[in-house]
């Protein structure tokens, strides 16, 4: 089953969308005596597109890992499409900072990693790594090495990479937070073009209050140390997200929301 | 653009490199044949023993010697070194039990057991051959075992996210990350073992080039002593020239040994 027939598959919630739900209920992440976040509940909805911001140290990485199945939740669960996660689910898929990439496989070999692993047929690979080099501005480097690249390109590896296994879910840990300014501007709306094409449910950890807006159904703030959802934020802006969208009044507003609530003191809310 | 930005210095440096090995060379050559001529090896002595040296059946024979014994012992060294260093670097409770061990011989000077070794083994060349592997098996062991232990950024985590069954972690990941540290590890193991076959051969006048500067050293043959030393210290060159042509050949993208 292709993305393409999965957003044609109506769900309840969100019809015209793919992807899986994802349920963070009631998780507290503990390591040791210190308690990175504590007592997260958050409802993704299939093909809904979750942001989560906060100040550093307040576990939205952490929350990310333990939705991987990365590292297990101190209390409560994390359920994708109902099922209990202990291990990374299949169909979920994972953007990192700082890409990921084997530095000794070609761009072609690292996009076409997961599917070798998975023992399809070689002509099966091919096509769809070619697909996917194609998708994400790649093609004409197949052959080149990560160090040959920039750091852009070896994001949209990292991009292809994570689109091969055709996830449900997409996790994305600050995925242009190690770019410069200009290439994570360029890629957010590369990305927010494919995701047009083929809505997955993606739950975003980000440190820019732009990114979160930009890409985000909704905006989860979390704030203090242990960190907890400070607030929930619904972004109503139109859809494609497209550079109109992010010079208009409204995204200004509600940057303007999301930057305050993150910037207020912590106290009488972290408590 | 590129080529001539590089090659400008490049020349220069190079042009650097010749005057000062001429200075060196004309004050050696001065000082030698002024002071104590029959005491040090010149430079114009030295060119002149060259070519007798290099050709003469004693000098060809205690190369081979310690070519053999080095390539040998290289082997015998750095293949378990290597082994044990990728089981180190992954299996956690050996590495809390060998580490303090490990460090402490690799910190050890080698030349240090070398009287005992010829104790233990005798003044023959399985001696010479153990002091070698062992010299080569520690910066094999530690070299590999921080490669297995270290993958690159985020790496650990793909391994997780996409469920790689155990056997084709160890052979898509940690085989390869490991591959330039353990090649790292040859490269410092062909000079310590260099250092031990010389120190043996010292110790046990065994036939070879250690011996071979030591004889000529101590009758009053100093230029040919010194083609000697040359030699070896060429030997010391090439090898470790190699390793790090092949480190920049598996491992382009790692930017560590570049000294």
């Amino acid at each position: 089953m292709s993305l393409h027939d999965r957003r044609k598959a109506p769900t309840l919630t969100s019809p015209g969308r793919g992807g899986a739900a994802v349920t963070i209920d009631d998780v507290t992440m503990r390591f040791g005596d210190r308690v990175a976040a504590s007592n997260i509940r958050v409802d993704v909805a299939p093909g809904e597109i979750v942001s989560v911001v906060g100040p550093s140290g307040c576990g939205k990485t952490t929350l990310l890992r333990a939705v991987a199945g990365l590292i297990a939740p101190s209390e409560g669960s994390v359920k994708v499409d109902g099922e209990t996660v202990d291990r990374t689910p299949e169909g979920v898929g994972m953007v990192f900072q700082h890409f990921g990439l084997f530095p000794w496989k070609t761009v072609e070999a690292n996009v076409a990693y997961p599917l070798r692993l998975r023992g399809l047929p070689k002509e099966e690979i091919a096509a769809r790594t070619r697909e996917l080099i194609g998708m994400v501005g790649l093609s004409g480097f197949e052959k080149s090495y990560p160090h040959q690249l920039s750091g852009g390109m070896q994001q949209r590896t990292g991009l292809a990479r994570a689109l091969a296994v055709r996830p449900r879910v997409l996790l994305m840990d600050e995925p242009f937070g190690a770019l410069d300014a200009q290439t994570a501007e360029v890629l957010r709306f590369e990305l927010l073009r494919m995701w047009e094409e083929h809505p997955i449910t993606m739950l975003f950890v980000t440190h820019s209050i732009d990114e979160a807006v930009l890409f985000g159904d909704r905006v989860v703030v979390l704030k203090g140390r242990p960190g907890r959802v400070h607030e929930v934020i619904d972004v109503a802006l139109p859809h494609p997200r497209d550079r109109a969208v992010a010079r208009s009044e409204e995204f200004a507003a509600l940057r303007e929301r999301v930057w305050s609530l993150v910037m207020s003191p912590d106290a009488g809310q972290a408590g | 653009m590129t080529v001539l930005t590089m090659k400008a210095p490049a020349g220069r440096d190079v042009l650097g490199k010749v005057v000062a090995v001429v200075v060196l060379l004309g004050v050696w050559q001065v000082a030698g044949s002024a002071f104590l001529p029959d005491y040090l090896p010149t430079p114009v002595g030295v060119l002149a023993e060259l070519v007798p040296t290099l050709t003469s059946s004693a000098f060809l024979s205690a190369l081979g010697e310690t070519v053999v014994a080095v390539l040998l012992g290289l082997v015998l060294g750095c293949v378990p070194g290597t082994a044990a260093g990728l089981l180190i670097g992954r299996i956690t409770w050996l590495r809390q039990l060998s580490t303090p061990y490990i460090s402490g011989l690799y910190a050890m000077p080698m030349l240090a057991i070398v009287p005992m070794a010829t104790i233990w083994f005798g003044y023959d060349d399985t001696t010479r051959v153990i002091v070698i592997a062992l010299s080569a098996f520690l910066p094999c062991a530690v070299s590999t075992a921080d490669g297995a232990r270290s993958l690159p950024a985020n790496l650990g985590d793909v391994a997780r996210v996409l469920n790689v069954p155990r056997s084709r972690f160890v052979l898509d990941f940690v085989l390869p990350s490991a591959l330039p540290f353990a090649v790292a590890g040859v490269h410092i193991a062909v000079g310590r073992a260099l250092v031990g076959a010389a120190a043996v051969e010292f110790l046990a006048n065994l036939d070879g080039l250690g011996t071979f500067i030591l004889t000529s050293a101590r009758s009053f043959a100093q230029n040919q002593a010194f083609v000697g030393v040359a030699v070896l210290a060429l030997l010391g060159v090439l090898a470790r020239a190699g390793t790090e042509r092949l480190i920049r050949r598996v491992a382009p993208w790692q930017q560590t040994h570049q000294d």
